[in-house]
Parts: C-alpha cells; structure tokens; sequence
C-alpha cells in the first residue's frame, strides 16, 4: 500500500511538470484499452463450466470427438466477444449507459445513432466537397475516431480532492485513475450538453461538443483546463495526499 | 469519372455473385452507355458491382437499369423535386454532393405503362404500395422525373396526410359552399409549390368561365391560370377556390389543347380516412372536420374520378398516415376502406417491395462509394451480409442501420 502511494506520488509529480509543459492525456491509454479478465474467485460460474466457441468457421467445423464441451456445462458468451464490431464497443456502450436516464436505454441509443449520423453528416460533406486529395486526406470521417478522440481530449490528468487537516479543508491535487479520467471527460462533455439550450436535440449538441472536444475546445475541454489550473495553482498541498 | 465500379471482395454469396456478374455482362454489351474501368487486382478480379449509370434520362431506363443509381441534375432538384423528397433523403443527397435515385423495378413498370397508354380513355390509376420504407415515394419521384421529361404538367402533393391533421391549424368556413371548410395556408403553400413544378409550361392557359371571387373581384374568361395562382397567394381567404379553379381548368383543357396531366399524390388513403380524434383539424366550434368536408381534399378527389382523360393519376398509399389502429395491412384495399376503395376503383396496384440482393448490395457499395460507411467491418464482404440481414434489406432499415456505422 505504501509503495503504491508513493509511486501515485512520484506520478503526480511529474505529471504536473507534462502539464506545465503542454496536454497530457495519452498517459493512461493503454490501461483503458485493457480488457478486464473476469477472476476465478468472483466468477458467477461453477469451475466445471467451460468456455464457448465464439468463432463461426470453427463452430461450422464441429467439435472434436474428445472434446470437453461435449459432456462439460458451457459459460454463456459476454456481449463484447459474441455481438459483431458493426454495433459494438465498450466506450460507447460506456457513454451510452452514462447518459442513460431512468433505464431508457432505447432511447439513448436513438440519441447514439443520431449522434454519429450528425458528425459524418458534417465530415464525410466536407470530404465529398473537396477538390484536392490533399484535402480529402486531412478530413477524419470515422464518426468512432472522432468520438474517441473527442473524449481521450477532455480526459484530466489530475484531479482535487478535499482532505482535512487539523480542521483545515485542502483541495489537494492529486493524479487521476484511468476509470476516473474516463468518467470526468464524459461526464462533463454529457453535462456541458445538457446546460445548452434546451429546444436543440441532444444528439445535435453533442455532436458539435465532441466536434469541439476533437479540436481541443469547447466547454468540456475548458472545464478540464479549469481543474488543471486549480491543481497547479494547489500544487504546495500536494504531500497532503 | 461517373462510370465507376466498385469491387467486392472475392467469394461473394452465390446467388450475389451472379447477379452482380450478370450486371457486367449487360454493361458491356450496351458498350457505349456504361462503361468498365478495372484496376487489375490479382484476387479480386472477377467479381465487381455496378451500382451506377450514366443513363440520366428516366425515359431510356429499362429492366435492364434496375439497382443502379442515376444522376438528377441539380437545377431539377430545385425546381421539379422541391419540396418532394425527405428531409433525411435530401440531406443525405447533399452530404453525398450529387442527387442520385436508384432505378427501381415498379417505377419502372409504371413509366412502360405510361409510354404506351392510350390516354383517350379516362384516366389511368395506379396504386404504389408496400411496407413502411419500402422506397413509395422514391418510385413515386421517379415516375414524375420521367412525366416531366416529357413535358407533362405536374399536380403534385407532397403528403397528403397534412391536410387532414393539426391541431393548431387555421380553418375557415369556405368561400365557395357552407359546409365546407377551407385551409388557407395550406393552399397557398401548395399553388406555390405547383407554380415552381411548372415553371413555363402555364404560359398559354387561360380560363374558359367566369369566376366571380366577391361583388368586386372576378376572373372573367380568358384570364391566364398564372393569375390565378397569383391571385390565390395574394388573397389567402380564396386559394382554396383558386386551386378547385385551377384543377377544373387542367381537368378541361386536358384533352382540348392536348398538354398531359400527372396525378402525383402521397399517401392519398388520408382523404378518405378521418385522422385520430385528439389532433385532428376542428373548426371554430371545436368540432371535427372529416377529409371529405375539407375543401382542398373535395377539390382533389375530382381529379382521381374518371371524368376526364389524356392524364394519369399516380398515387401511394401509406401505412403511417392513418390512425395508431388502422395500420395492420399495408394492402390499398385495407388502407383505402371501403369508400376509398370504390372511389378509385378500377386501378392498378403496384408493390414496392423491399430491395433485392443485387438492389441492396449495389446501395451498399453507393454509400460506401460516397464514404457513408466508416466502418471497417462494414465495408467488408462479411459486413455487408450483416447488414442487409439486420436491416432486413428495406430500405430505410438500411440507411438507418447504415447510418450510424
């Protein structure tokens, strides 16, 4: 436990050294990417319970004759391995369940889907426009890139926590987790919609957001920049931690 | 380049890859119309998907045509098709930065008929009809793109459903017959619809009675249907009366001067079936107005009689404009009813089904063409199966699906 403090420590150090330097998001990439690996212990299944087969040429071979799924119970596939990479990803499947509201998926899904007709509306007329390849070559069309990309740019690197001590309260800077910096850089690019006007569909207003939020501006880029100069302005409180 | 063609990936599903083949075989022995440009690629090479012509003309389309996308020039799409198509359709146009229509089988029946009609009987009636999304309108527009090819005058309405619904709509008690009721916006908006379809093809007709509008105002005989029109968009109390006049006026001079009429109405079963109760139309007594008590609708329902002819009446008939309990059937006989039913018999009912294989892999191959599908998936052979089996091949399931890939 304490080695690992002292290492977040020595993290938040340098990071506020990046940060005086220029953006610092693409630290912790790796570590969302990962896929987390269901543990044996917390597994809802009985050990007897194997694998499936998720692969369609090697369902269409059949299963060998020696073959332990024949007489073994077989584990159900999860979602992100069993649906196909045309409606599938955990990021948006992340985002949509943040911006769900009282279980409404179907509807958060119609936002979804809108949500990225509207931004290939914008680019792919940009590119079909264009004369030169030159230009065509420059204009990201991938509405999936650009959302990623849009929330990889609001990501913070560090966050303030409230720590008392002897009765005094510090807003200390301390470094963010990758699940964190995940939650804030969406939760902040959903809420900075939702405060826009109210008449414009929501899929309208988080499309120029993510637009915005792919070219380093907007709201939710300078709410991440707020919480940067807040820690660097806090960065004597940092041993607090 | 407009001839291009796009290659799928090798090992397509059987039937697929024959169609598509057969697609090639035709284009090169039209020679001239379509051409082939192939990059050789070692693997690739034999199958190939044409998903376009350079056939513009809706007069020269043939079977041989179906599937592929045409080009509309943009000056008609301002005039001719303002108004006309989707909203979703037309953006979708602009982003891709050409205005294209697929040549559809129907459509393309519908255009035969009326090459070869004799139009001395009364008037001809056919019903497009099919499942939601099926692409009615589309065929509906192509078969006006052929008529205004060959200089026909369009009588077009754009959906007909908006006459007999809003609840917060003006409604006036007629100028012409007590009884009746008047929509004075929706007149207007739709004589200045018709002004822009017909731009100069209403220079030498004029008026063959007297229409008297109050004591003061009257159109005496020989008064050119332009001010008429005029006439109605100034005075919105008489555009309803102006567009019966103009109607009238068409339905005579058919036959005499010899210029042909399209009847193009969307979703005509709304003038027979009285919308839902809640947002209905209501007079100034907050009473329902059925369709046939709206003025604009009686004046339209005499153009689908079989009182006059050198004309044709082409409709569609539409789930999604009757009532939440009237949608079990998407056959014109259910969604007519019985009085609309006898009103337009006889017709003839064409169904717009969903697309074919060929049909919806060539719209696959033009949206990934114009860079609609990002998707790296998608844009595979296994991909595409995909899709067209989610979306169940129809047409709007598959923009729809298509649309966030």
């Amino acid at each position: 436990m304490a080695a690992s403090l002292s290492t977040v420590k020595g993290l938040c150090a340098t990071a506020s050294k990046v940060l005086a330097a220029t953006q610092c998001s693409n630290l912790f990439a790796d570590h969302i990417a990962k896929i987390s690996v269901q543990p044996v212990r917390q597994s809802m299944y009985n050990p007897k319970y194997v694998e499936p087969i998720i692969d369609k040429a090697t369902l269409e071979k059949g299963l060998d004759p020696d073959d332990l799924r024949r007489h073994r119970p077989i584990k159900a596939p999860t979602t992100d391995i069993s649906i196909s990479p045309l409606f599938y990803d955990p990021e948006i499947l992340k985002f949509t369940n943040m911006m769900m509201k009282a279980g409404n998926k179907e509807r958060v899904r119609e936002v979804m889907r809108k949500l990225f007709e509207n931004l290939k509306h914008m680019q792919v007329e940009k590119y079909n426009k264009a004369t030169s390849e030159s230009e065509k070559a420059e204009i990201e069309c991938n509405p999936v890139v650009i959302f990623k990309q849009g929330v990889e740019n609001c990501k913070p690197l560090l966050l303030v926590t409230r720590v008392v001590k002897g009765g005094v309260a510090y807003r200390v800077p301390v470094c963010a987790r990758p699940n964190e910096q995940r939650f804030r850089a969406m939760k902040w690019i959903i809420e900075s919609c939702r405060d826009k006007e109210r008449r414009i569909p929501m899929e309208q207003k988080l499309a120029w957001e993510i637009m915005d939020a792919y070219n380093n501006q907007g709201k939710a880029i300078r709410r991440k920049q707020e919480i940067h100069r807040i820690c660097e302005s806090n960065r004597a409180f940092a041993h607090l931690r | 380049m407009r001839e291009r063609l796009v290659r799928v990936a090798g090992g397509m599903m059987k039937s697929l890859s024959r169609t598509a083949y057969l697609c090639v075989a035709n284009d090169v022995k039209q020679g001239s119309s379509r051409c082939l440009s192939s990059v050789a690629e070692p693997k690739q090479s034999n199958l190939r998907q044409v998903f376009r012509t350079s056939e513009d003309d809706p007069r020269a389309h043939t079977l041989d045509h179906v599937g592929l996308f045409y080009k509309i020039p943009e000056t008609e799409v301002n005039s001719m098709f303002k108004g006309c198509i989707h909203p979703w359709h037309l953006r979708l146009m602009n982003t891709f930065n050409e205005h294209c229509l697929m040549v559809r089988k129907p459509s393309v029946e519908v255009n035969g008929y009326l090459k070869n009609m004799n139009f001395n009987h009364p008037v001809p009636k056919f019903v497009y009809y099919g499942r939601r999304g099926a692409g009615k309108v589309c065929s509906l527009l192509h078969t006006m793109h052929f008529c205004a090819r060959n200089d026909w005058i369009m009588v077009h309405v754009p959906w007909a459903g908006q006459w007999v619904r809003g609840w917060n709509k003006e409604v006036a008690e007629s100028t012409h017959k007590p009884g009746r009721f008047d929509l004075p916006m929706d007149a207007a908006e739709w004589l200045s619809h018709f002004r822009i379809q017909n731009q100069n093809k209403l220079k030498d007709l004029k008026t063959t009675s007297e229409y008297i509008w109050t004591k003061r105002e009257k159109a005496d005989v020989g008064t050119p249907l332009d001010e008429i029109i005029n006439f109605g968009l100034n005075r919105f109390k008489f555009s309803s009366d102006c567009v019966g006049v103009l109607l009238k006026e068409l339905r005579l001079q058919a036959a005499e001067k010899g210029f042909k009429v399209l009847v193009a109405i969307n979703s005509v079963n709304s003038f027979f079936v009285p919308w839902s109760k809640e947002n209905t139309l209501k007079n100034s007594e907050k009473k329902q107005v059925l369709p046939h008590e709206v003025s604009l609708v009686h004046n339209f329902k005499k153009m689908l009689s079989p009182t006059w002819n050198n004309g044709a009446v082409v409709c569609t008939v539409n789930e999604g404009s009757n009532d939440q309990s009237l949608r079990e059937d998407y056959t014109p006989q259910y969604l007519l009813g019985q009085e609309g039913f006898e009103w337009f018999d006889p017709f003839v009912p064409i169904l717009v089904p969903e697309y074919s294989s060929t049909e919806a892999l060539s719209c696959l191959s033009y949206y990934i063409d114009r860079n609609w599908i990002q998707n790296e998936h998608g844009r595979t052979e296994e991909g595409m199966k995909e899709i067209m089996f989610v979306s169940n091949r129809n047409p709007f399931n598959l923009y729809k699906v298509c649309s966030s890939l």
